[in-house]
């Protein structure tokens, strides 16, 4: 059986966070304050934690067991212990040390996205191939309008008063999904907020 | 005092004693013999002329009819006992049919539904003097009978067969009647008179029934076995199923009867059947002890066919063992044939009954039961099958054409994948080359977009006109919430919005909850200061670093930026001696911009920072993927302008009046963007012109 006083405590500092936010209290602000604060570095301590596990964790035990291979493994770590004797070393603002994220991790991860860019483009071409219902025609026809609004292509045809109320229209018209995906996220949040201050869901007891 | 031990019983009696005081035998028969042989049966001759049974039975009237009504059957026996004892004139002619009368009375007097009602003799009851007539015990017995079967006197059940319990024959030898025991005396021929004892109800009073005919079988000792005769000699109603036992049997020492001597000139080569009881001329059934209508319907249906039962009953009478096997088996009455389940229905039942189970099994006579034999008949033995598969030349043939048809089967199917996977990659580079061949073009040449964007979105105004507005002597706060993999787009939408700031130089502190966030940054703003050299890094930045905890950091961001950012990347307090020396709230700074690719990071910091800011403004640079999700939030007010994607840093640069990055590949942008349109066009009519859905996919895309 689970110790009650967990939720307890977790229900307390939901209810003085949460009267905070909408009581400007001094008493609560004093509260509430050191307690944001305390989250904040036990977060900051969480990611060193995981990123510890990580390295000495999973890849320092791949590196013991003999069945597994070692290479990417050892690369991992060697580049982690690298990393972090240049940061230490040269500090976060050096120019030299900021090349290791502008020279290798940007153009890394942009690189993936210009293939993700031309995998989707191919993928579009196929489109009306696989999704040949009502659906995959909206979408298709979605697709090709909004490419076009957003290259904007239509200010040839801004001077003609129609023609531009439609393009404006059609640009707004994003609006109404958005609107509602907003409110269906601020739904679950607002119920998942209940359901933690109440003890039904106890992700700090798991 | 003398005693003497009872011939029956072995109890010991007084000397003087007629009778055994405990069995009622008769303890000195010898003097019983010397006093006349046959007067006991007189008196027992006129009780039986007295029985209603007698009165309405006229099969069994044998005590009425006259000398000239007697049987051929008996004749014939009294003449050849007549030339067997070389002519003796019968010393007692009413004594034979007096004999038969007391029997048949015996019986007679019991109705059907009071068979069963014999009880014990009274144990107290005084024993007879020496001076009764010995054949008064018969008629004590007869009286007896009366008695006794008076409580039974209940309304007759449907089926008084079925009721009547069994007979037993176990029963000790001084249960007997005396003419049984005479009977068997008649082998003996040298011993007394049997002693005069009074029936009991275990071997009088009995239904014939097939379990007696079995018990009667299974006897193989008694001596009734040795004479066979005496089954068939007694009419059907006197059918009284009982065995002696050897020890106990009294042997009569005087001259038995006409009538059973009789029985000593049969024929054991002929039939002792018809010997004894011929068939009649007329061949009716002979009456039943039972009335019609209490026989059940099983019975009346095998009485339906009688001319077969009589050669069938014949065969399943079993001998008993140990008997001299020169006897032919007996004929059994007709009605116990009738009892006796149908052979030829069994055979449908069963298929076959054998002989064993017939007469020695206790199923003996049961329909229905099944056999090994028959058994066998319904079930077979599994088949086996061979492990090895044997095929002929022609279906070997057969199966050689088949695997050559598969096999190019398979082999057109593989170079149809092989096919389709070479077109794909084919497809794929010539997309990839005309998407790059634009970009380079367009870059290469300089070329001006195809066309201007000339309408300027409203949030890119109000950004515009906010930044436009600040105050210099405040600073600015930015959030560098991206990746590393949208940077670019974020870094040319948002170059010319920094300019704008270090034009007008502006404080600038900012921070990232991403890892590589204030780097990025930080290597940003030091290209942007290469361009603008008025503009001080190190006297108008500051690198507050990483901020954790996601939402909650942001949220104590906003209650205490000091206390949640105390110190720069470089280790040094961000408050003091800073251009955040004057900043003790979210809310002092000038503006809060959030550089970011994600519509959920934005949402957070305009949930957690947003309502701490008071009239501060927020402003967004997003991405264009996510700009409809900010939309909202700006109609709402939450945000106060925002930059999306590469049109509106275009869009800014027109308005600020310079020539940056965004306007600069923003040719490549739109020219990348229509060429895309075209493809994803001609390609979605070429699919659905040429290409033909297969029915799987068809059908779960629509369900």
């Amino acid at each position: 059986m689970r110790s009650p006083i967990v939720p307890i405590i977790g229900f307390l500092t939901g209810i003085i966070i949460l009267a905070g936010y909408f009581v400007p209290s001094p008493v609560l602000e004093a509260i509430r304050t050191p307690m944001l604060d305390w989250a904040v570095i036990l977060s900051g301590v969480a990611g060193l934690i995981a990123i510890f596990h990580l390295v000495f964790g999973v890849h320092g035990r791949r590196l013991r067991d003999p069945e597994k291979s070692h290479v990417f493994s050892f690369i991992v770590i060697l580049v982690f212990m690298l990393t972090v004797a240049a940061g230490i070393f040269f500090g976060i603002n050096h120019t030299g040390f900021q090349k290791v994220v502008t020279a290798i991790q940007m153009p890394m991860e942009t690189s993936l996205m210009a293939v993700l860019a031309v995998t989707l483009a191919y993928s579009s071409l196929r489109l009306l191939q696989r999704q040949r219902n009502w659906m995959g025609f909206v979408f298709f026809i979605a697709v090709v309008l909004y490419l076009l609004v957003n290259s904007g292509i239509f200010a040839l045809v801004t001077d003609i008063t129609a023609l531009r109320g439609l393009v404006a229209g059609i640009s707004q018209a994003p609006l109404a999904g958005a609107r509602g995906i907003l409110i269906g996220v601020a739904l679950g949040s607002l119920l998942t907020g209940i359901r933690i201050l109440i003890g039904s869901d106890r992700p700090y007891n798991s | 005092m003398a005693e003497i031990n009872c011939p029956i019983c072995n109890r010991l009696n007084k000397d003087e004693a007629e009778r055994c005081w405990y069995c009622q035998a008769v303890l000195h028969p010898e003097k019983k013999n010397a006093d006349g042989s046959s007067d006991w049966l007189d008196g027992f001759r006129q009780e039986n002329t007295e029985t209603p049974f007698e009165e309405s039975n006229e099969a069994s009237a044998g005590s009425d009819e006259s000398p000239e009504d007697v049987p051929d059957w008996l004749a014939r026996i009294r003449q050849r006992e007549q030339l067997e004892h070389g002519g003796e004139p019968e010393q007692n002619p009413d004594g034979e049919k007096d004999t038969l009368d007391w029997l048949r009375s015996a019986v007679g007097n019991e109705s059907p539904t009071e068979s069963n009602t014999f009880k014990p003799a009274e144990v107290n009851e005084p024993a007879p003097t020496e001076s009764d007539n010995d054949a008064d015990w018969l008629g004590k017995l007869q009286s007896w009978q009366e008695e006794s079967s008076e409580p039974n006197k209940s309304p007759a059940p449907e089926h008084p067969f079925e009721q009547e319990p069994k007979p037993s024959f176990s029963g000790p030898s001084n249960q007997e009647p005396d003419w049984l025991n005479e009977f068997k005396s008649e082998a003996a021929q040298s011993e007394p008179l049997p002693p005069e004892k009074q029936p009991d109800d275990s071997s009088t009073g009995d239904k014939p029934s097939p379990e007696n005919i079995s018990a009667f079988e299974q006897e193989p000792k008694a001596p009734i076995a040795e004479e066979p005769i005496i089954e068939d000699s007694i009419p059907p109603t006197d059918a009284i199923g009982f065995s002696i036992p050897e020890g106990n049997v009294v042997k009569p020492s005087s001259p038995e009867p006409d009538w059973l001597t009789d029985f000593q000139s049969l024929d054991e080569t002929k039939d002792l059947a018809d010997q004894v009881m011929p068939k009649p001329a007329v061949e009716e059934p002979v009456k039943a002890p039972f009335s019609g209508r209490d026989i059940m319907d099983w019975i009346d249906k095998d009485r339906s066919t009688p001319e077969e039962k009589p050669e069938n009953a014949v065969e399943q009478v079993e001998v008993p063992q140990g008997t001299d096997e020169g006897i032919e088996p007996a004929k059994l009455p007709s009605w116990l044939q009738a009892l006796r389940p149908d052979k030829s229905k069994r055979g449908i039942a069963g298929s076959t009954t054998s002989s064993d189970l017939n007469q020695k099994s206790p199923l003996a006579g049961i329909e229905g039961v099944l056999q090994d034999s028959v058994i066998g008949q319904f079930y077979t033995r599994p088949q086996t099958y061979a492990n090895t598969l044997k095929i002929t030349p022609e279906q070997e043939n057969h199966l050689q054409r088949l695997q050559n048809i598969a096999g190019e089967a398979r082999w057109e199917a593989q170079e149809s994948v092989e096919s389709k996977r070479q077109s794909s990659i084919l497809l794929k580079a010539v997309v990839s080359l005309l998407l790059i061949g634009v970009i380079v073009f367009t870059v290469l040449t300089q070329k001006n977009s195809l066309v201007e964007p000339t309408m300027y979105s409203q949030p890119v105004v109000e950004t515009f006109n906010i930044i436009s507005a600040l105050d210099p002597a405040k600073p600015v706060l930015i959030a560098a919430e991206f990746d590393s993999g949208l940077y670019g787009e974020l870094k040319w939408s948002s170059e010319s919005l920094l300019q704008q700031l270090m034009a007008r130089n502006i404080p600038i502190a900012y921070l990232s909850t991403t890892q590589a966030g204030s780097t990025l940054f930080q290597a940003t703003i030091t290209d942007l200061a290469r361009k603008n050299q008025d503009y001080s890094l190190a006297d108008h930045t500051l690198n507050l670093g990483y901020l954790t905890g996601g939402t909650v950091g942001l949220q104590a961001l906003a209650n205490d930026p000091r206390g949640t950012l105390p110190l720069t990347t470089l280790m040094k307090p961000a408050w003091t001696d800073t251009p955040l020396q004057n900043t003790e709230k979210i809310s002092d700074f000038s503006a809060v911009i959030v550089i970011t690719e994600n519509a959920d990071t934005a949402r957070y910091w305009i949930e957690q920072v947003k309502p701490s800011m008071g009239k501060t403004p927020l402003l967004v640079v997003i991405s264009a993927q996510s700009a409809p999700m900010l939309q909202p939030y700006y109609d709402s007010g939450q945000v106060n302008g925002y930059i999306a994607g590469e049109s509106g840093g275009t869009a800014f640069e027109k308005m600020a009046g310079v020539e940056g990055s965004s306007t600069s590949h923003f040719s490549a942008y739109q020219s990348t963007l229509i060429l895309l349109v075209v493809l994803i066009f001609v390609g979605g009519m070429i699919s659905l012109v040429l290409s033909t859905p297969s029915p799987e996919r068809s059908d779960k895309n629509q369900s």
